[in-house]
């Protein structure tokens, strides 16, 4: 049975319906943030293992070529020198269906693969012609996803684009899961033999890689293999996985800093909720003080609101964010898909883990929000016809104390920014230092502004408009939390919109430099950050020598994977002429690119060294085991293509290492660059056999640019959830301060005021409020910008980004805050004005 | 028992220190019914405050049974007046988010002392009060002279030695303010409780034992023989 105290907290929350439901949303939004964020970063990840884990399979090595195919006779070979290893051909290739899907065309041997993977077997109770795999030619099977998403069925024809090329097959067999279990790689592959592969795909002769299942290679494996083919790499499966999830680290880190940025904005509404309810019932519980409940015993009361609050809030919470977190992944799966790998797949994943850290921050950050009310409320003076008074002389009294906290917040940040080095971590926590001693500066701004105003106006104002500034003053306590729940939220806005315009900035300024060729042309990618190799120098050649191209830059991209890392090497052949439009952040000069032509350096870009700790003079390994060699590093140059960076060596130099290389993409320089458009709807129509990316100048830079805004989709989200939060924040803390100062305003009425002065009153306040918030947010707005552009951005991408004053940022900001203020001040004010005199005074003692 | 040694209070305004009790002593054996008289300010509530313990003396000391509750530290003052002590206020004071049922059991809550039969004293206590058929309702439906006996049955039910009454007919009209007075004085003495009474009502000094009249520095003590039991 409820106790009667409980009964009180009860009836109490039910009987301030908007105030609860204010407090309840407050937590549900701060939980439903948080486990939104945790469920599309471990949705995207998981869709990634599940994709590419099980199509590795069961494998512990893969032998790899770095520059492009394995050839047959390598498998071959190995097979005859290990006869008892268990070795697997695969072709992989990333593919794009005919409406757009991205899925995997994957070629394998089903007599060797079954070890490996549990794609295709011959089980006779499944029905599938698996003979037809390797007799017909273009035979394929494919994933029931396909077969459903397509509408097509066995004996169909089915087309796809691979290496921008069109190509073709037959589906001889659906491939059903027989665990029964969902599995989500069956959801977009189309599967074959490898002799069919190498027929579909014309790579006659060749593999993508070799998987090997050995805990132990074999004696003499790795020279066996290295002696042989030396532009091969052994790498370990896991690495391979790992090195590739690496990749997403950065982008789901600075998801993680949005999050925990609406979650602070989230935490001043919960805050000042609950602050709301204390006040309401304050006169409660000094009664209840009186007749002998003690403070701890008010406390836990309190407290115990403040559960029920937070214990509905998360429920709420929770529901939402598992109903709708369907948008959330589709939005992280479409940016790590644009941005790193073809993630074709949608999962929905939640953790144990995502549920207890939410079900924590839904039941703690409340619970620590609501300490500070509830000490409040179990320490509030029993003696009642002083008890006003005596709280807003402590606030005031305080604040030198606040002030001097507020200077100590601000030195342990500036000390932990500055270690914080790439322990994100400590950055997040600085700049929670810096939001917690803005709001501990606020009393004494507030005092000094306040005080500043009633100087300057003292001659000119009227009596109402004194009285509202020096209101501010004297309810110290509910404007401090009110000021900084608005300026805490606004700041989030100006942080977060100057670090993205100062990023698009910095991008656009790049883009501008770095892109200067007329027409760009490459084969089109799965990911459009990355550009496969697979361009013959023949295409190189027939462009080069076109009618109206001045001469040709090029590049080829390979991936070198190694100690769990992803090295991008680009062997890149850049015409002097164009050796200008690289930045250096340090090294660079003639000298680099006499050392870099004649291989005896490389360039690397910012996110490359910062990423590998590198500095200029150091060394970084080029090319395979077996062939490559140390490059010293020579110049350090701005590039914003891709927050892993790469190393780039003469194209020349690279192919000694690797053979002949195939390429990535051209840039064409033309005679006239006003006839680019022309030339290249030209080169458009003019390869019928390879279906080639040609974007002029102009066209590459909007596609890269909207690649960008894209990324931000999500941030932008966040923005707007702290906007909302702050709103509903602000709203909550006017609120609280009108029926605080209920019997002020009732002796205004009743010596005279009339309801609409006293709204007047009441809205000028709310808009002094407004303004001074907004005036407030922009100092803190810059300093959440600096954190986020210095520190977590560069600490998570390694980029120096541009930061860049944006004066009509800042007075939008305080347009809004001081919009905010007075839409949200509205039904408070028009609610006490309303007040009846003889009534709030006969209430109040 | 109440014994007060050497009692001092005073208040800082400015600069200036305002005495409001000055040495003053008080011993009271068996139950009794005492008024305080005074103009506003002359320092009613400050000894009421003391004697609940809300309010520390600055000098003196004051013992309630035979505990000296100027000594006790904050949770032992609220426990003793939780068990001791019963309050009644000029503006009622009920706690609005609870019934009138479930105000008059909070204090037997509180004591661990909330059981059939403590309920069922309770519910006879607002019988008496003429409260029986308002038991389920909320403070906010009542009339003044209602939530008052209220009050009174709260500060009852737990049955304390004291009960400390801080104006309590001076927000009713007078005749509510005569019925209340009379059910409090009437139920306080067949209790055999101790009241003390702040008020501005000379009339209600008749009905007193003993009167403490503030008179600016001086607090004069009459007595009345032979009013109460």
């Amino acid at each position: 049975m409820l106790k009667i105290l409980d009964k009180s907290s009860i009836t109490g929350l039910l009987k301030n319906p908007v105030q609860t439901f204010i407090a309840v949303i407050g937590v549900a939004i701060g939980v439903f943030i948080a486990l939104s964020v945790d469920i599309a970063n471990e949705s995207s990840g998981k869709a990634f293992q599940l994709s590419v884990s099980y199509l590795k399979g069961e494998s512990t090595h893969q032998i790899i070529n770095p520059a492009g195919n394995l050839p047959v006779d390598l498998y071959v070979s190995l097979r005859r020198t290990f006869p008892k290893l268990k070795s697997a051909p695969v072709i992989e290739n990333e593919i794009k269906l005919e409406n757009g899907t991205k899925a995997v065309f994957i070629g394998i041997d089903p007599f060797r693969d079954s070890p490996f993977r549990n794609l295709i077997s011959f089980d006779p109770k499944n029905n599938q012609d698996l003979s037809a795999l390797y007799s017909v030619p273009g035979a394929v099977f494919i994933s029931e996803g396909i077969a459903a998403n397509l509408g097509v069925n066995i004996s169909d024809s089915i087309s796809f684009i691979c290496n921008g090329k069109l190509e073709h097959g037959i589906v001889f067999g659906i491939l059903k899961n027989k665990s029964g279990e969902k599995n989500y790689s069956f959801e977009n592959i189309i599967v074959t033999d490898i002799s069919n592969a190498q027929h579909i795909l014309g790579v006659k002769d060749q593999l993508t890689r070799i998987d090997i299942k050995s805990e132990n290679l074999p004696v003499g494996f790795a020279d066996f293999v290295s002696k042989n083919y030396p532009q091969t790499w052994i790498v370990q499966t896991n690495s391979a996985t790992e090195a590739a999830e690496s990749m997403t680290k950065a982008f789901k880190q600075n998801l993680f800093a949005m999050s925990l940025l609406a979650m602070i904005v989230g935490l001043f509404l919960i805050y000042s909720t609950i602050n709301f309810l204390v006040v309401k019932r304050g006169r409660e519980y000094t009664l209840m003080r009186l007749m002998g409940v003690t403070q701890k015993e008010i406390k836990n009361l309190v407290l115990n609101e403040v559960f029920f609050i937070a214990a509905l809030g998360t429920s709420i919470g929770l529901i939402t964010a598992i109903s709708l977190s369907t948008f959330f992944i589709e939005a992280v799966s479409s940016t790590i898909s644009d941005l790193y790998y073809s993630n074709a797949v949608s999962v929905k994943e939640v953790s144990v883990f995502s549920i207890v850290k939410a079900l924590l921050i839904g039941l703690l950050t409340p619970l620590i929000a609501g300490l500070f009310p509830a000490g409040n409320a179990s320490k509030i003076s029993l003696v009642l016809s002083s008890r006003r008074s005596l709280i807003d002389s402590t606030t005031q009294k305080s604040v030198p104390v606040y002030t001097r906290f507020a200077l100590l917040c601000f030195i342990v940040a500036g000390m932990l920014l500055y270690f914080a080095g790439k322990i994100i971590f400590l950055s997040y926590f600085a700049a929670l230092l810096v939001i917690i001693g803005f709001g501990l500066l606020t009393p004494f701004t507030v005092i000094f502004t306040t005080g500043k105003f009633l100087e300057l106006t003292r001659e000119r104002s009227s009596t109402r408009f004194r009285l509202a500034i020096s209101g501010l003053k004297s309810h110290l306590k509910r404007t401090v939390v009110s000021l900084t729940a608005l300026a805490v939220a606004v700041a989030a806005f100006i942080g977060v919109a100057t670090m993205i315009s100062g990023f698009r900035t910095t991008v656009v300024t790049w883009l501008e430099d770095a892109l200067k060729a007329d027409i760009f042309v490459s084969a089109p990618s799965i990911v459009s950050r990355r550009n496969v190799a697979v361009l013959d120098k023949e295409i190189l050649m027939k462009l080069s020598e076109y009618n109206g191209v001045k001469y040709a830059d090029f590049y080829s991209e390979l991936e070198q994977v190694s100690d769990s890392k992803i090295v991008n090497v680009f062997g890149a052949k850049i015409n002097p002429a164009n050796y200008s439009r690289f930045k250096f952040l340090s090294g660079g000069g003639n000298k680099m690119w006499d050392d870099y032509v004649e291989g005896k350096s490389t360039m690397v870009t910012e996110t490359f060294a910062f990423n590998n700790n590198l500095k200029i003079g150091d060394s970084i390994f080029i090319g395979s085991q077996s062939l490559g060699r140390f490059f010293q590093i020579g110049g350090i140059y701005y590039d914003y293509s891709s927050e892993n960076g790469h190393a780039a060596v003469d194209f020349d130099v690279l192919e000694s290492i690797y053979g002949e290389l195939k390429i990535s993409g051209i840039g064409l320089y033309l005679n006239n660059p006003e006839s680019a458009d022309k030339i290249a709807s030209e080169i458009k129509s003019g390869f019928n056999d390879i279906m080639l990316n040609v974007r002029t100048n102009k066209e590459i830079k909007d596609y890269s640019i909207a690649i960008f805004d894209r990324t931000f989709i999500i941030a932008n989200l966040l923005q707007f959830f702290a906007v909302v939060v702050a709103f509903i924040g602000i709203f909550s803390s006017l609120t609280a301060i009108q029926l605080e100062n209920g019997r002020e305003l009732a002796t205004y009425r009743a010596l005279g005021f009339t309801k609409k002065d006293l709204f007047k009153l009441i809205n000028y306040q709310n808009l002094l409020k407004g303004l001074l918030a907004g005036l407030l947010s922009i100092p803190l707005g810059l300093l959440l910008s600096f954190i986020l552009i210095f520190v977590i951005n560069k600490n998570s991408f390694g980029w120096t980004l541009q930061f860049k004053p944006d004066f009509l940022l800042y007075l939008q900001a305080i347009l809004v805050s001081v919009f905010s203020a007075f839409i949200a001040g509205i039904y408070p004010a028009v609610k006490m004005a309303k007040v009846n005199p003889a009534e709030a005074l006969k209430d109040e003692d | 028992m109440i014994k007060i040694e050497n009692l001092s209070k005073s208040y800082k305004e400015g600069n200036e220190t305002h005495n409001i009790i000055d040495n003053f002593n008080l011993f009271v054996e068996k139950p009794e019914f005492i008024v305080i008289l005074g103009k506003s300010g002359s320092g009613k509530t400050t000894l009421l405050n003391l004697l609940t313990g809300i309010d520390k003396p600055d000098s003196g000391k004051i013992f309630l049974n035979t505990t000296e509750i100027s000594s006790l530290s904050e949770p032992g003052i609220t426990l003793f007046r939780r068990k001791h002590t019963g309050i009644i206020f000029q503006f009622f004071n009920l706690l609005p988010s609870l019934t009138v049922l479930d105000n008059v059991l909070l204090p037997l809550e509180l004591n661990e002392n909330l059981n059939k039969t403590s309920k069922n004293s309770a519910l006879e206590l607002l019988s008496e009060l003429n409260l029986k058929e308002k038991v389920k309702s909320f403070p906010d439906i009542l009339s003044g002279g209602e939530q008052q006996r209220v009050a009174i049955a709260r500060a009852l039910v737990h049955n304390p030695s004291f009960i400390i009454a801080d104006e309590p007919t001076g927000n009713l009209d007078f005749e509510t303010a005569d019925t209340v007075f009379n059910m409090l004085l009437d139920i306080v003495k067949k209790k055999e409780k101790t009241l003390i009474m702040a008020t501005h009502n000379r009339d209600l000094a008749k009905y007193a034992d003993r009167v403490l009249n503030f008179s600016g520095k001086h607090i004069e003590v009459t007595f009345n023989s032979g009013n109460y039991a």
